[in-house]
């Protein structure tokens, strides 16, 4: 569950206003414009940024003033989710144990998690010699062997084919469902989300608008979002 | 091959003439000696000489761990902290590299010498004060490239630490050090070959038994007249920069002088009251170690500045050498760069050739010429030229390289070539980082002594000439008041510069 109190951000020129809530386990797409601040309301949520005022609840605590490690939440980027001087089963170890120093359950956990994603035949490569597709699912495995109840994604497959990132957030959604996960995700690729998300925040004009439902909001004639969409006024 | 490389791969004129001058250069450098010792014995590796050879590597081994160490702990605690002044304060840690190496000196004495405020806490004159001024150039300037290093860590990558409940420790285990080893290994390569070939610190602060090999062939040459022995010192020279020289270049950034503004990764760690005061406590003796000589210059100088004719005289010298070896430097600079290979050695030429041993074959060749006043000039002119060369293709090769690579298929569809697309494209896009590139080397050239004191002759005085000659008579108000003119006209050139880089950075 993600909640937001009459929250404010502010930096410089820049202000975001949220105030909403999501139920646990649905999946919610974040749309918006180019610098509207999609990826800062993600990252107000993992606690990278602080808000002004206001507050944050995610599975019933108060968040608000906790560092990111101690929120319930893990957060897949675009890039630079693995780090690549270590393995990558080392890198899901990361989830665990960030000393690295994993229990003989824990090494089990890693290796159930790389199953899942179906990386176990990489396990001891290192991530210059996999593929982009495949660093994905190394974050994938660490979202797994975390197992935090929120899973924030930040454009974590747009630099992929549309194949693979398609093939990828059907994996996603197929953890969502089995781990009762809230997942949000931003995204610029409205379509591909039409499918799979319950609901959808538009971000825009410095305010995050309260999730609707997915079929309404592609239906939607308010016209920030038909311009956003790219249809024509009616 | 790609396609870049092909169009390239034709060497205009200038580019030729840029490659056979520099060549030249080096050839007269090295083959008088080589014709020398051979038609008058052979090379002399005699007693005099490991000794020699032993203490510039001590020397320079303690000067880059006491620099490059420290300097990454400060570039860490600079990286990690956003604080008012911060960017002032990047700023002062690259006045070092732009205060000549005789007012450093002079400011190091007026504080811990024999007469100054702190007298007694560091034999300056000796190993501990060759390694403390070296350590006041090399430190800041480390700290600015690590700082640069530290800042290119992708943000996701802290995010990603604060997420997983990364440590202190862990943060520079598994994120910073990964990162930084490649460049604390090139920075430190630099750094050892920066204070094995220094020259101007060891002769001054070095005495009979402190010396290293640059100082030692200048020695051998213009006051014993020992030449084998010369030369053996000067293939030492050589063999050392020359296995060293590849590693160092890499580190060679225009970050070395010129502050780059950019937007550092937000940081999560060193948040405990620990951290903060660990932090503190380095910033603050970064800044104990750079700020008060030159603060203790200022404050001594500023009474005994005169503007009498020596130092007018002086002065006019110095902006004369400046300026003409600055053109020259940016000219071979520009030829010389994006090519591979052979070019990009010779941009090199000074640092694998120290100028000590470049000097001493040209003084070999101007004494069998007997040349006048005015061949000495030209060559002083040429030697901070090529000195200056390395921090010039620094600046101008990378901007040339990207401009090239920007615009290439543009202008070829365009049908954009040669003079035409040097006047019209290239040159207004390249004025910035051509000007930088001038004022870095006139800023170089104008503090330089090493020059002007192996190849000098009675007419010539620079302003560090003045500076030295002032200090070597007991003249030390004096040598103070020069030594601030000095700073000062670098320190404003500096700052032109830094101006320039600032509007220039693309972000």
């Amino acid at each position: 569950m993600i909640r937001v109190e009459n929250g404010l951000y502010r930096s410089g020129d820049f202000t975001l206003t949220c105030d909403f809530e999501i139920a646990a386990g649905q999946f919610c797409a974040v749309l918006g414009p180019s610098g509207a601040g999609k990826s800062t309301l993600l990252s107000l949520l993992a606690g990278f940024e602080n808000l002004n005022s206001g507050r944050i609840i995610l599975d019933d605590i108060d968040v608000t003033s906790l560092s990111p490690d101690q929120r319930p939440v893990s957060m897949v980027f675009q890039d630079n989710n693995v780090f690549p001087h270590l393995t990558v089963a080392q890198n899901v170890g990361l989830g665990l144990s960030p000393s690295l120093r994993l229990s003989q359950d824990q090494v089990k956990v890693v290796e159930e998690a790389l199953e899942h994603v179906q990386l176990s035949t990489l396990a001891q490569r290192r991530p210059g010699e996999i593929s982009g597709g495949e660093r994905q699912r190394v974050a994938l495995a660490r979202v797994l062997v975390r197992a935090k109840k929120i899973l924030l994604l930040d454009e974590a497959f747009a630099a992929l084919d549309p194949g693979l990132r398609q093939n990828l957030l059907e994996r996603v959604v197929a953890i969502a469902k089995s781990r009762h996960l809230t997942v949000l995700t931003v995204t610029h690729q409205p379509a591909e989300v039409r499918a799979v998300a319950d609901h959808v925040m538009f971000v825009a004009g410095g305010k995050v608008h309260a999730p609707v439902d997915t079929r309404k909001f592609f239906a939607s004639k308010d016209g920030a979002i038909a311009a956003y969409l790219g249809r024509l006024e009616p | 091959m790609n396609g870049r490389r092909l169009l390239n791969n034709r060497l205009t004129l200038a580019q030729v003439a840029a490659r056979g001058l520099v060549l030249c250069a080096v050839a007269c450098g090295v083959l008088p000696l080589f014709w020398f010792a051979l038609s008058r014995g052979a090379v002399n590796f005699g007693t005099g000489v490991w000794p020699v050879l032993l203490f510039t590597l001590k020397q320079a081994a303690a000067s880059t761990v006491l620099s490059v160490v420290p300097g990454f702990f400060v570039a860490r605690a600079l990286a990690r902290r956003q604080f008012f002044g911060r960017a002032l304060l990047l700023q002062l840690f690259a006045i070092p590299m732009a205060v000549p190496a005789i007012v450093a000196v002079l400011g190091l004495t007026g504080l811990y010498g024999n007469n100054g405020l702190l007298a007694g806490w560091i034999n300056l004159y000796g190993f501990g004060g060759i390694v403390l001024a070296h350590v006041f150039f090399n430190l800041p300037m480390a700290t600015r490239l690590f700082v640069d290093v530290l800042e290119q860590i992708a943000p996701e990558n802290f995010r990603l630490g604060a997420q997983l409940g990364f440590s202190e420790f862990q943060v520079l285990r598994q994120i910073e050090l990964p990162h930084a080893l490649p460049a604390m290994f090139r920075i430190a390569s630099l750094v050892f070959l920066l204070c094995a070939a220094s020259f101007v610190i060891v002769l001054t602060l070095g005495g009979a038994t402190a010396t290293t090999l640059e100082v030692a062939i200048f020695q051998s040459l213009r006051m014993d007249f020992d030449v084998p022995r010369a030369l053996a010192l000067s293939l030492l020279q050589v063999a050392l920069s020359g296995s060293l020289v590849f590693f160092g270049a890499k580190a060679f950034s225009p970050s070395m002088v010129l502050s780059r503004l950019r937007l550092s990764p937000r940081r999560y760690d060193g948040a405990t009251p620990l951290a903060y005061a660990v932090d503190v406590l380095l910033i603050g003796l970064a800044m104990l170690l750079v700020l008060p000589p030159l603060a203790v210059l200022i404050v001594q100088g500023i009474f005994n500045v005169q503007f009498d004719t020596p130092l007018l005289h002086a002065l006019f010298t110095s902006l004369g050498i400046g300026a003409c070896s600055a053109v020259i430097a940016v000219a071979l600079a520009w030829n010389l760069a994006g090519g591979r290979g052979l070019s990009q050695i010779l941009a090199l030429s000074a640092l694998l050739i120290p100028p000590a041993v470049m000097a001493t074959g040209w003084f070999l060749l101007l004494y069998k010429l007997n040349g006048g006043v005015l061949l000495v000039f030209a060559t002083i002119v040429a030697l901070n030229a090529l000195m200056a060369l390395p921090f010039a293709s620094a600046v101008l090769g990378p901007a040339l390289n990207q401009l090239v690579g920007a615009h290439d298929k543009l202008c070829q569809s365009l049908g954009i070539f040669g003079w035409n697309r040097f006047w019209q494209i290239t040159l207004p896009q390249m004025m910035r980082p051509l000007a930088q590139a001038g004022l870095m080397a006139l800023v170089l050239s104008l503090g330089d002594l090493a020059a002007v004191t192996l190849l000098g002759s009675e007419g010539i005085m620079t302003l560090p000439n003045l500076v030295h000659a002032q200090m070597g008579h007991y003249r030390g108000q004096d040598a103070q008041g020069t030594a601030l003119v000095l700073m000062g006209l670098c320190f404003a050139i500096t700052v032109i510069a830094q101006r320039l880089g600032r509007s220039h950075d693309p972000r």
